[in-house]
């Protein structure tokens, strides 16, 4: 049911939001694709439409992590984490 | 320009000129080459010209500061902060050096200047410490290369205390010099990395905006990972050395991933990326497995202690650190077992005066405006303790020619039984047939010209010994004008010009002395019969690294004899071999000797070594290390402090009839409210030198002793001793002392008083407080010890050598010599002289009698001719001898008086 709806979402000039997996998709003016602000062909987000319903806990977890580094969310959590590691490692240092 | 030249040059020559004179004094004077000495044969050169290579950038015309410089300048930013920039582009913009190989090559030398002159200045680079001693001794046979993965594997694999002890040479040395050349280069590389970072930045290049900041983690990561074998390991350790050594690869890993790949962007599943996804998981896996671990064993921390904390680290510690501080061979007694000797010769050895007492009745004896004493130190020679007082000068004024010329020498030592608070000549103290001037003593800073035609030194002597350094043409032009002495540098009295330089004997031994070395700032005379010289003690004094060591490395080296008239020197090693540094500093100081034998007796060691309330030693390392028990440990119950009112005292003790000079440190339980004495300590001199004995006061010990502490309290609330402590005015209360006469402790107390007349002070013994150390309820007074002694005790000396056996020895000396001795009835003169009075009550005065009895011979009754020596009585414990001379009419009586029981 949601494939087809997502579907008429992504052919027609319909410019509201649609939400799959609890990610944003929005079209822009130049027919490219926002998923949580990052920006994608249509084909892209089709795919990424697919994966995020794949029954593979593996695909999902690609789709996500394609999301959150297209929209740089994935390497601000990496240098985040990293430092946390790093004043961890700092501190724990007799 | 010129100018700058000019004292460009200046200054580089009088820096020349410097090390010229130091190496020809140190060259004629000790016999040693000072500059191979302090440049560590070169390898301080070498050192400093290699480390200063690796701030070179290994790519021409390559420069990460200009290239950020130059990113900046294509940035925005300089539109936001205009102040950022404030010099107008005139050229296009490039990001690299390329056509400019000139200035790549000077911004290239600036660095390695830079560092190259850090490191010649400090012996080192801040943060690493000093390194040059690292290499040599590298090349010198101290440590180990085969050790240093065993060194390396530490934090995994813990070794046991001994274990640790052989390796710290190695840790110290390999391992050190690997660990400083790799910090050096990561620290060099994360700074690199850094600017490239904030360059990226700027260019917005994600991916190597993300490379740089991995690999400035992973140059820091790889800092901590390798000093992790200097880490104190308790049972945590291995699992916190195995997360650093996940982290330092995570953080290289995605440091070179983000080089070569980065973020694809892809949609699709890849390769690399299920790869990454595998080794995150993998990753946080091994994370969380450790953390867990460390989680449950901090939470069962209290419940296993002694496992988890006592064994593998606590004991590892105590054991190390007392190997450190080289106080492993302390012997533990318990102080039932302090030696009692003999009670009259103990109570004749008993220090009465204190330095402060002994100092304030030297000064007096000084009779001249332009000397003072320079500092009051205990030595003990031929049997008695004194404290001897050096003059040093004191300018009346502070012109040049009075400075360098005429006030070149002090001519003044003044010596104090420690005992009896009498002077005594240093001519008889040292055995020296004449007091000896002090051209190089404490104080004495500045450079001072002798033999100059047209002045005279003061005293109207001349120095005849050998001159430092001779300043001769253009070296003398130069040294005076630095001087600003314009007549001297261009028209002088004379050609050559002798110079005494570096005259203060303790910096004359500490530039000669490198990293690891010390000296007690504490110098002492000492004699051979034939010269005077100050002895300069030196000690070992290294930082180890180990987290496992509580203390510096810290040894008794040597001891570095400066002739007080010629400045000559020479050092005696008295350090044990210890297959580390003392045999590293042995080989280094291979000219040195053995100490010798005149010597040995009269060697001290050295308060700053044992410790002071400023300056932490061996026994303040012993406070707390010397205990072996878990739960003793953890409860602090018989850890030691210094009591505020003792320091290290310089004593005479007896064992059976033999005398030992020794340092005794009393000290209290930390931070007991009942000051009670938990033990002392006994260093050995002399002979014994470096032997070190801690008497107890242990569980079984019958009866609780008082501290220094509290037998002041005892003192001051005594009914007898409180009244009579307000009705002296200017009092002092000298130095705590305890010691153990007939198998029972007692602390004497002296008690100075102090007036001052017309700006002359005068010190005086007022009387001397004895204290059971038992109880401190038993508190009595004398006029010295053995009154004390025998007044808190209520017995009666025992005389050890009988007065009549004193009386017959005393006669012995006129009629061995083939003089009559005569009774007369009575006997008259013109004119009585008394030239001598002695006390003889003990054998321990013996020596002090028999000498005064040959100079009153051979200065009256040989001097005269006599062949009768006439002897009365006065009373019935004083015997006077004497001879009648006529002079011109007068008859004149010359006597010597001798009370002997």
């Amino acid at each position: 049911m949601q494939r087809e709806e997502f579907d008429l979402w992504l052919k027609t000039t319909f410019i509201g939001v649609f939400r799959v997996a609890g990610h944003k998709f929005e079209k822009t003016a130049t027919g490219e694709v926002l998923i949580d602000r990052g920006t994608y062909t249509r084909e892209e987000a089709e795919l990424l439409f697919l994966m995020l319903h794949s029954r593979n806990p593996f695909t999902r977890l690609n789709a996500e992590i394609v999301i959150s580094e297209r929209n740089g969310t994935l390497i601000k959590a990496i240098l985040v984490v990293a430092i946390i590691l790093f004043v961890i490692l700092i501190t724990r240092i007799r | 320009m010129f100018l700058i030249g000019l004292i460009v040059f200046y200054a580089t020559a009088s820096s020349w000129l410097k090390f010229l004179i130091f190496e020809v004094m140190y060259q004629e004077k000790a016999g040693l080459n000072w500059i191979e000495i302090v440049f560590y044969h070169n390898y301080l050169l070498i050192v400093a010209v290699l480390f200063g290579l690796l701030t070179v950038n290994p790519f021409p015309r390559h420069s990460d500061l200009f290239s950020l410089r130059i990113a900046y300048k294509r940035s925005e930013l300089p539109h936001f902060f205009p102040f950022l920039n404030p010099f107008k582009v005139r050229r296009p913009q490039t990001l690299s050096l390329k056509g400019t190989l000139k200035l790549w090559i000077l911004w290239q030398f600036v660095k390695w200047f830079i560092t190259f002159t850090i490191v010649i200045s400090l012996g080192g680079l801040p943060i690493l410490g000093h390194f040059p001693l690292i290499f040599y001794a590298m090349t010198h046979g101290v440590g180990d290369w085969f050790l240093v993965p065993r060194v390396f594997m530490l934090p995994l694999v813990p070794a046991s205390g001994q274990e640790i002890i052989s390796l710290i040479p190695t840790m110290e040395i390999q391992y050190r010099a690997l660990y400083v050349i790799l910090v050096t280069l990561l620290g060099i590389v994360s700074v690199r990395m850094f600017l490239k970072l904030i360059r990226h930045v700027l260019q917005r290049e994600r991916n190597l905006v993300v490379r740089d900041f991995f690999g400035v983690l992973t140059c820091l990561t790889s800092v901590i990972v390798l000093g992790a074998p200097y880490w104190s390991t308790d049972i945590t350790t291995p699992y916190d050395y195995i997360i650093d050594v996940t982290l330092l690869v995570v953080f290289l890993l995605s440091a070179i991933s983000f080089h070569f790949r980065g973020f694809s962007g892809s949609v699709l599943p890849t390769k690399f990326r299920t790869l990454s996804i595998f080794c995150a998981t993998v990753i946080v896996i091994i994370l969380l497995a450790n953390a867990s671990s460390i989680a449950s064993l901090r939470l069962n921390w209290n419940n296993n202690w002694v496992n988890y904390e006592w064994i593998p680290l606590t004991s590892k510690k105590i054991e190390v650190t007392r190997w450190a501080a080289g106080i492993q061979d302390v012997d533990r007694l318990s102080i039932s077992n302090l030696p009692s000797g003999n009670i009259t010769k103990i109570l004749s050895l008993v220090r009465q005066w204190d330095q402060e007492a002994a100092y304030t009745k030297m000064k007096n004896q000084i009779g001249v405006n332009w000397m003072t004493l320079s500092d009051s130190d205990i030595i003990y020679i031929h049997g008695r303790e004194y404290w001897i007082a050096p003059t040093t000068i004191i300018y009346p004024s502070r012109d040049w020619i009075s400075v360098h010329m005429i006030y070149t020498h002090a001519t003044k030592m003044i010596a104090i039984d420690s005992h009896e608070g009498e002077f005594v000549s240093v001519a008889k103290v040292f055995q020296v047939n004449q007091e000896p001037m002090i051209y190089y003593g404490e104080g004495l800073r500045d450079e001072v010209y002798v033999n100059v035609k047209g002045f005279q030194e003061i005293g109207n002597t001349s120095y005849s010994g050998k001159a430092d350094y001779v300043l001769s043409g253009w070296q003398r032009v130069l040294w005076f004008l630095v001087q600003g002495q314009f007549g001297f540098a261009l028209s002088p009295p004379q050609e050559s010009i002798n110079m005494l330089y570096n005259r203060d004997v303790l910096q004359r031994v500490k530039d000669i002395l490198i990293y690891g070395l010390n000296v007690d700032p504490d110098v002492y005379l000492v004699s051979d019969g034939n010269r005077v010289y100050f002895a300069a003690q030196v000690y070992v004094d290294y930082p180890l690294h180990s987290g496992f060591t509580g203390s510096n490395y810290l040894r008794f080296f040597a001891v570095v004899l400066v002739d007080v008239e010629d400045g000559s020197m020479h050092g005696y090693i008295v350090g044990k071999s210890d297959r580390f540094l003392i045999d590293f500093y042995k080989n280094y100081y291979s000219f040195w000797d053995s100490p010798p034998e005149w010597l040995l007796p009269q060697l001290r060691y050295p308060e700053a070594l044992l410790g002071t309330h400023k300056i932490q030693g061996q026994l303040d390392i012993d406070f707390k290390y010397h205990v072996n028990d878990p739960f003793t440990w953890r409860s602090g119950s018989d850890f030691y402090e210094r009591p505020v009112a003792t320091e290290v005292h310089y004593v005479l003790t007896t064992k059976g009839e033999e005398v030992n000079f020794m340092g005794l440190q009393l000290v209290e339980f930390k931070d007991s409210p009942g000051r009670n004495l938990a033990g002392l300590y006994m260093a050995y001199n002399g002979p014994k030198l470096g032997q070190v004995e801690l008497y107890s006061v242990t569980n079984t010990t019958a009866a609780q002793l008082i501290g220094p502490s509290a037998a002041l309290q005892a003192l001051d609330t005594d009914d007898y001793v409180r009244p009579q402590l307000t009705l002296l005015k200017n009092k002092r209360l000298g130095n705590i002392l305890l010691y153990s006469i007939g198998h029972n402790l007692y602390y004497f107390i002296p008690v100075y008083i102090t007036t001052e007349i017309e700006n002359a002070v005068m010190t005086k013994m007022a009387f001397i407080v004895a204290i059971d150390a038992t109880t401190g309820a038993s508190v009595a007074t004398g006029e010295d010890a053995a009154q004390a002694y025998y007044k808190i005790t209520g017995s009666i000396p025992i005389e050890e050598t009988k007065a009549e056996q004193r009386l017959e020895e005393i006669m012995k000396q006129f009629t061995s010599r083939g003089y009559s001795l005569v009774q007369p009835e009575k006997i008259y003169a013109n004119v009585e002289i008394q030239i001598k009075n002695v006390t003889y009550t003990n054998d321990v005065m013996w020596s002090q009698t028999s000498y005064e009895l040959n100079t009153f011979i051979q200065e009256y009754v040989e001097k005269y001719d006599q062949t009768e020596v006439y002897y009365w009585y006065t009373d019935n414990s004083t015997i006077k001898f004497g001879i009648l001379v006529s002079d011109r009419g007068v008859v004149k009586l010359y006597y010597i008086s001798i009370l002997y029981k």
